[in-house]
């Protein structure tokens, strides 16, 4: 039986096997409008119907189909250094009906990772991406346009999603490491957990890194994302967290996409309440200044700071045009 | 689960995307195991209630492993 999962969507994906495993739930026409996929799928395997069928397919199978029902391009890839304001950002593209936006997908960090577990040849790891990305861009009712806002520590993987997709804009968006350290060590993320995220993609190995304290490890990793998005900037355009919300239309106006009054509004509206909780917005950037220690400060001005920094004096257009 | 009745049900329903969307949008499990028997009726599928009641429950484990 061939399978045609318009209306599916993938949420988990096992790379082990020869050919990859795709795991799939049905969407009933809902968009994503979560703050991160996983909420989303959450929500979608409640469903009974999810409940009641497992339905899984080989990755070749999920190609077949794309390839007969050709999902969304993508319109830009986002990157970021965690704890930013990415999140809001794909919140305010979620706005839009016409904006399908696809936030930390799991299944495509598992394809991103999989070399880190298993051999696999360049140009069918390039296919497994294209075939994730499609699977994930097969547009609920309305949607023209396919966001997707990467994990932390994918800019590891950009020059793979470049060459799977040449040519999409990418965007980084990036915040003082002071204040993204603050929050990384109120409630540490998954980026700080390297049995989950292997620190090797940071530049240092597990074993070094197991031995340093939760500062410095959170500077590092910091410093690792920005200066590697520093040697990308040509190919991204970006926005610091200072910048926000008035950055993300101009954003769009260079990606060709019109904001009209109501769609404006709408982003408006929704950079009132916090990015990730919904909660009413209030802009900490001093308050996580003021709480930072001098082994903050000490850490990231080792490299994090000045990173931060160059990325900022290196990119080669203007987050909001001068008035 | 009676593999092969229930298999072919949900093959048939991966294979028809009307079918799926119809069936996923129905919030009711009671409902939604009324609409499948129905349909593994009509497409000459051998499943009882007692195989739906197996599926939702693998289904409900499958979720609580997915989570812990």
């Amino acid at each position: 039986v061939t399978p045609d999962l318009r209306g599916w969507l993938p949420y988990s994906v096992d790379v082990g096997p020869d050919d990859p495993e795709l795991r799939w739930c049905h969407l009933a026409g809902d968009r994503l409008t979560s703050p991160f996929f996983e909420q989303d799928v959450g929500d979608a395997l409640r469903r009974p119907f999810n409940q009641l069928f497992d339905v899984r397919t080989p990755m070749t199978a999920a190609a077949a189909h794309l390839a007969a029902h050709r999902p969304l391009d993508p319109t830009a890839f986002i990157f970021h250094t965690g704890r930013c304001g990415s999140t809001l950002v794909a919140q305010l593209l979620a706005t839009d009906p016409a904006n399908r936006v696809v936030s930390e997908p799991a299944p495509l960090d598992a394809v991103l990772r999989a070399p880190l577990r298993r051999a696999v040849a360049p140009e069918r790891h390039l296919d497994w991406i294209r075939t994730v990305v499609g699977a994930l861009g097969q547009p609920s009712p309305g949607e023209r346009r396919l966001f997707v806002k990467l994990d932390s520590w994918s800019i590891a993987g950009a020059v793979e999603l470049d060459a799977a997709f040449p040519g999409v804009p990418w965007l980084f968006v990036v915040r003082d490491p002071v204040e993204v350290l603050v929050s990384q060590l109120r409630s540490p993320s998954m980026t700080m957990l390297i049995g989950a995220v292997p620190a090797e993609l940071f530049g240092v190995s597990s074993a070094e890194a197991v031995t340093w304290s939760p500062v410095r490890y959170a500077a590092h990793i910091q410093a690792a994302l920005l200066r590697r998005m520093t040697e990308l900037v040509d190919r991204a355009h970006v926005i610091d967290h200072a910048e926000l919300p008035a950055a993300v239309g101009p954003w769009l106006v260079e990606l060709g996409i019109e904001v009209d009054d109501a769609a404006a509004a709408a982003m408006r509206e929704r950079s009132t309440r916090h990015g990730k909780s919904g909660g009413a917005y209030h802009d900490d950037r001093a308050e996580k200044q003021a709480v930072a220690d001098d082994e903050v400060r000490a850490a990231v001005a080792v490299a994090a700071g000045p990173a931060h920094r160059a990325l900022l004096a290196s990119r080669t257009r203007p987050a909001v045009p001068p008035a | 689960v009676s593999a092969a009745g229930f298999a072919a049900v949900r093959d048939h329903v991966v294979a028809s995307p009307d079918v799926a969307e119809r069936l996923a949008a129905i919030a009711d499990r009671d409902e939604l195991c009324a609409a499948v028997l129905a349909l593994a009726s009509a497409t000459g599928a051998d499943v009882t209630e007692s195989d739906l009641d197996d599926a939702l429950v693998a289904g409900t484990r499958r979720t609580l492993e997915r989570w812990l």
